[in-house]
């Protein structure tokens, strides 16, 4: 959050525009397995800094092991293909160790090599479900009444009612971009500024992708809730 | 979009404040006072934070299996060793290349002066009659799988062939019959103290189990048979016995499991047996049969999803 005690609310929330943000389709982590195997850097290591390395990654990389394996399991939603993210990426980090700067963000560097893995390797031969537009859940909530009292004890009481599949399926539905930030703020409980470091991305960003990926969960809840055959009317 | 940008930016100010992550307090109080002032404002504040909780309580934290911890570690292990055996390879090449002439040179020299006599010429015949005596040991059948031909006892491999061999053998009898999968699942938790992989194999039915020990590690060894008597033996040991290094796989056998999901060779013995193996759960699976590996196959395809 920037720092501006003079300025009003709305002015601070001009100023924080979203910046659209293109993931890199290349980079150092996201090189195919065949240059890996043609030009693996740990080849280049004697005995003994192969060791120290070892030693140094099961130090600094290996603790954040289970943070990782519930981003990847939140991300495929498959217990299998979670387990393989998470080795590819620790694969893949030890072998680019050397290019992790000592004294920075460890986890922020492992989970952008996680991420890179995932787009290149998974997300495109994974089956989408269809992904809910924003568009869409942005008219719904335009349609919000003001003479609403309180929708919250009702909507409380209809979604502590949706199957833990419900859940799965709505966060699934959502956008890569928004899932990601959505994981990692409600179910890692890792703060703005983490997420923003660890997707390289302004506070901005991280703040809009949160909000617009909540309200279109929102939107699928309440969508679940009606098909089971909830009255959600007089939330909306 | 049907809001302006600007109310647009104040729901995720608001998005910002249910998270608990705005520290200026004079913007937390503006946000207050619009909330107090702004009941559809209100009504949206607490919808998402609804929706947060709800994810927070419903959807909690996993435990990193162990399986999945071992592997990582496995496959690091594995990389150093590949990286550790072509780093010498590298550098014995090097001093050969000072210290030996070149190939053709060798070739020439060996088969113009003394053959016998070099030294390095008589390794390679060494083995030449080492492997061609094994060859015609084996009745001259179908080569050996390389791993299991050069395999230590310490090897699961190794581990399963024996005990396969044992089995078919009878001299190891089941110590549970039974056709029962959770009582198999039961006296291995008691037994062997993990819990095992007992899958339905269609055709098949459980005949029975045991529990040994290796060097103090727990194995399970779970039989199968089918009404023609056929057999399929499942080896299982946990993962971690790998880490232990109570016993191990080799590392391009690891490999393959890791790549393909499962590694299947055939011929591993006189017999021409097949044994596939996996990972499932927590535990290293090596399952023996005498099924031709295609009929292996789809038998494992069908059994392991």
């Amino acid at each position: 959050m920037k720092k501006n005690n003079s300025k009003n609310i709305k002015d601070i929330a001009k100023e924080e525009v979203l910046s659209p943000e293109i993931l890199p389709e290349n980079d150092e982590f996201s090189e195919s397995d065949e240059n890996l195997a043609e030009d693996n850097p740990l080849d280049k290591l004697n005995q003994a800094e192969l060791d120290a390395r070892k030693r140094d990654f099961e130090a600094e990389a290996i603790p954040h092991m289970k943070l990782l394996y519930n981003y990847a399991l939140r991300m495929t939603g498959d217990q299998l293909e979670a387990d393989d993210l998470v080795q590819d990426t620790f694969m893949r980090a030890f072998r680019f160790f050397h290019k992790f700067e000592r004294g920075t963000n460890c986890k922020a560097w492992l989970f952008r090599i996680m991420k890179n893995c995932y787009i290149n390797k998974y997300r495109k031969t994974k089956k989408e479900p269809s992904k809910v537009d924003y568009e869409d859940v942005q008219n719904f909530y335009d349609s919000i009444r003001d003479d609403v009292v309180d929708p919250n004890d009702l909507e409380h009481k209809v979604f502590s009612n949706l199957l833990d599949d419900e859940l799965m399926s709505a966060l699934n539905s959502l956008q890569d971009d928004y899932k990601t930030v959505v994981i990692l703020c409600d179910l890692e409980g890792l703060s703005y500024e983490e997420i923003a470091e660890f997707l390289d991305v302004p506070i901005g960003t991280v703040r809009s992708r949160l909000h617009r990926g909540r309200k279109i969960l929102q939107k699928k809840l309440q969508d679940y809730a009606k098909a089971r055959g909830y009255s959600v009317e007089s939330m909306a | 979009m049907g809001l302006n940008t600007t109310t647009f930016n104040i729901d995720e100010l608001i998005t910002s404040y249910a998270d608990n992550q705005i520290t200026d307090p004079e913007t937390k109080k503006q946000i207050e006072d619009l909330l107090e002032k702004d009941q559809k404002l209100y009504a949206k504040y607490r919808s998402e934070v609804l929706t947060r909780d709800l994810l927070r309580n419903r959807l909690p934290e996993a435990e990193l299996p162990a399986a999945t911890y071992s592997k990582v570690i496995l496959s690091i292990d594995n990389l150093v060793a590949e990286s550790k055996k072509k780093y010498s390879a590298a550098g014995n090449l090097q001093t050969a290349a000072a210290e030996y002439p070149s190939f053709w040179q060798s070739i020439k020299q060996a088969f113009t002066e003394k053959f016998i006599g070099v030294p390095r010429y008589a390794f390679a015949v060494l083995a030449f009659v080492i492997i061609g005596g094994l060859v015609v040991f084996s009745g001259g059948k179908k080569t050996r799988n390389p791993y299991i031909l050069t395999g230590k006892e310490s090897s699961i491999m190794i581990q399963a062939l024996n005990s396969f061999h044992k089995v078919v053998k009878g001299e190891v009898k089941p110590q549970l019959t039974s056709s029962n999968a959770a009582e198999i699942e039961k006296f291995v938790m008691e037994k062997a103290h993990f819990d095992p992989y007992v899958p339905e194999i269609e055709n098949y039915k459980l005949a029975g189990v045991v529990c040994n020990e290796y060097h103090g590690q727990e194995l399970a060894h779970i039989i199968y048979q089918d009404n023609d008597g056929q057999m399929i033996y499942i080896f299982q040991v946990p993962i971690t016995a790998m880490i232990k290094k109570n016993l191990d796989l080799p590392e391009d056998v690891h490999n393959e499991i890791t790549k393909a999901k499962y590694y299947m060779c055939d011929e591993v013995d006189e017999n021409d047996c097949t044994m596939t193996l996996w990972y499932k759960d927590n535990n290293v699976c090596a399952s023996m049969t005498t099924m031709p590996k295609q009929e292996m196959y789809t038998t494992f395809t069908r059994f392991n999803k």
